[in-house]
């Protein structure tokens, strides 16, 4: 032991040394802190955030650029946590795309940054005019917007437009192929929009209800005329109080609601408890903050298949599923 | 879609060196993002592990938690009052709650016929719950949140927003203003040493020097808290926690006085800050959880190894039947004074 104490002797003496050694690290780390990204001859990265948005970049520009998205299929936008990965495809993007509007929460802030930083970044949402969109509370106390743009394809139109000028922004060449991509891309939004109208008329307008596990389809229930009833607030985040399952319970018991409907990216315990406290069922799937998995595909208009895994695929199943589960007239 | 991002077939992916130890360091971009990093980890886990040494040696090893959670109505109030995540206001308010929880313990300590740790549990419990409530009645649109407090993002400092004086270009304004509360805290630990270590150790004598005992104890505190404040939005308060008492208890295994387990905090941080990134690149998760998970490993190979009563040497010491040698090593367990 007293070899210990005495090491300890000679290890404490030299240490102011080391204090300044370690200051010297410091003070060089944060000197790099200022270079700026030198990749420009490579095909460039744009890296978003959501399965929604790598749909649109990936449609504007898929051939110009590499595309990464940080969420998964499946992935909760509100309670995502980057990894160590995550991050360093962030550190070497070119273009950072991200949906804005509150709905990366925190993550989405630093990402704003990101433009003062010497990184790009754009959040798709940013042109939207205030009146299009809606308060995300009844109350309107709070002041956010709803984030939860994509489901209204007039919104959306609006952040395909964003998009498409920052991309010609960062690839100036391919300006005519990104616009007319962008022009499919607008003409399908309309397709579908029409498309998706005529067949929520097939449901008895007494019978257009939506009920779901947070409040985020309430840009599509004003596009297509359904009152949207959801069990948590705007943010998966906060947990539905005792009271608010009972009153839903009454809710759908007086209104004489066929179907419930849970989503792909929150965890459908408590909907699945509400269908059976009401004695309704639950009638599918639906996708709300993300996209559905790659691979598969749903017939919409005109016969014609579209991905799960794009916008298109997303509407067409959720119109489908809604009137599937909500009954079309007699 | 699937093809370009990295999906996760096993739990632990293989090892891949080059990928792991090379590829985060290949561009100009990526050296200056993950050197922001790593130099954010070492400041955090140096100025925890100095504060932390005192404080575990006190016996208030859960002080850190009681004050990290403490100071959310302090953040709360500071944001309500300014309408601003202004800096200078939240560290202002987040040091007052901090202080007054600390303060709030010892009374109750004191006055009341609660022990030591139901004071803590009743008092910062409390004040989290106020915190809480504050921001759910008036936060609004504050972006903090309790989850915002209890869980940082170490990885996304390099886009905190830059702190530039007479138009030089600082840095991010986490990393200096971590810098600046690590430079004080070392100033600090080395200016008061002497009356640090005979409060920890020996009240009465302290007493009857004639030390401040109080002003020292809640200069003490101060210190905690702005380590704290200065931290929590890098790692979040539960990993500050750990980085408060880990590096002291592993270096006490290694050495018994106290300049060199406060020394140790220099090593530990870079082994903690390295090693926890290169680990959250290999098994692609969040990198402050990865940190503590390298001081849980190093703490775990001081217990085993550590010549001051680590496992092995105690089970040596059994094989040798030296009952002289076994005292003397289960006595040497605790950390000693002058």
């Amino acid at each position: 032991m007293n070899t210990f104490i005495s090491l300890t002797r000679n290890f404490f003496q030299p240490s102011f040394f080391a204090w300044k050694f370690s200051f010297a690290i410091v003070m060089l780390a944060m000197g790099a802190c200022s270079e700026k990204p030198d990749h420009e001859n490579e095909i460039p990265l744009v890296v978003v955030t959501t399965t929604h948005l790598y749909d649109l970049v990936d449609s504007l520009a898929g051939e110009r650029v590499q595309v990464l998205s940080l969420m998964g299929p499946g992935v909760d936008p509100h309670g995502y946590k980057p990894t160590s990965r995550d991050l360093s495809s962030l550190a070497k993007a070119d273009l950072i795309v991200f949906h804005g509007l509150m709905l990366e929460g925190r993550m989405g802030h630093a990402l704003e940054q990101a433009d003062k930083k010497g990184i790009p970044s754009i959040a798709a949402t940013s042109d939207i005019p205030q009146a299009l969109l809606l308060s995300s509370s009844e109350e309107g106390t709070d002041g956010h917007d709803d984030p939860h743009v994509w489901f209204s394809p007039e919104i959306w139109s609006v952040c395909v437009n964003t998009v498409m000028n920052k991309l010609i922004e960062l690839d100036p060449k391919s300006e005519a192929e990104f616009r007319e991509n962008a022009q499919v891309t607008l003409r399908q939004l309309e397709e579908i929009k029409v498309w998706s109208l005529d067949q929520v008329r097939q449901i008895p307008p007494e019978r257009r209800k939506l009920v779901t596990s947070h409040d985020a389809f309430r840009y599509l229930g004003k596009e297509l005329g359904l009152e949207v009833i959801g069990l948590q607030g705007i943010s998966t985040s906060i947990e539905a109080g005792l009271a608010d399952r009972a009153n839903l319970v009454d809710f759908i018991k007086k209104q004489n609601i066929p179907a419930i409907f849970v989503e792909t990216s929150v965890n459908p315990a408590a909907m699945n408890e509400i269908a059976k406290e009401s004695g309704v069922f639950i009638g599918g799937e639906l996708f709300s903050d993300a996209l559905g998995p790659p691979g598969e595909s749903v017939i919409g208009p005109e016969g014609k298949s579209f991905d799960l895994d794009s916008w298109g695929g997303m509407m067409v199943h959720n119109v489908s599923t809604l009137v599937k589960g909500l009954g079309k007239k007699e | 879609m699937s093809a370009n991002r990295q999906t996760k077939e096993t739990f632990i992916p293989d090892f891949d060196p080059i990928d792991t130890f090379v590829t985060p360091w290949s561009t100009h971009a990526e050296i200056a993002w993950n050197g922001q990093i790593v130099t954010m980890g070492i400041l955090v886990c140096l100025a925890c592990g100095l504060v932390g040494s005192f404080i575990v040696v006190r016996k208030l090893a859960l002080m850190g938690d009681a004050i990290s959670h403490g100071i959310l109505p302090g953040l709360a109030l500071a944001f309500i009052i300014m309408k601003s995540w202004a800096l200078f206001p939240m560290f202002f308010g987040a040091c007052v709650a901090g202080l007054l929880c600390s303060f709030c313990i010892e009374w109750l300590q004191k006055k009341s016929i609660l022990k030591p740790d139901a004071a803590l549990g009743v008092t910062f419990t409390t004040f989290f719950a106020f915190g809480v409530l504050l921001i759910a009645m008036y936060g609004g649109n504050a972006h903090i949140d309790a989850e915002c407090l209890l869980y940082g993002e170490i990885g996304l400092i390099p886009l905190a927003e830059s702190l530039s004086l007479g138009g030089v270009d600082l840095g991010a304004r986490p990393i200096v203003s971590m810098f600046v509360v690590t430079v004080l805290v070392i100033i600090s630990v080395t200016v008061f040493y002497r009356q640090l270590m005979v409060t920890s150790f020996d009240f009465t004598l302290a007493k009857t020097l004639g030390l401040p005992v109080t002003l020292i104890h809640y200069g003490l505190m101060l210190l905690l808290a702005l380590t704290i404040v200065s931290s929590f939005e890098a790692v979040g308060v539960i990993l500050v926690i750990s980085m408060l008492i880990f590096p002291s208890v592993t270096a006490n295994f290694f050495f018994r006085r106290m300049p060199a387990i406060l020394f140790c905090s220099l090593p530990l941080s870079f082994v903690y800050s390295i090693g926890g990134f290169f680990l959250a690149r290999w098994l692609d998760c969040t990198i402050a959880g990865a940190m503590v998970l390298v001081a849980s490993l190093c703490f775990a190979l001081g217990w085993a190894f550590g010549p001051n009563g680590g496992l092995a040497w105690q089970l040596l010491d059994r094989l040798n039947d030296k009952p002289g040698n076994k005292n003397a090593r289960s006595e040497g367990c605790a950390v000693e004074g002058q």
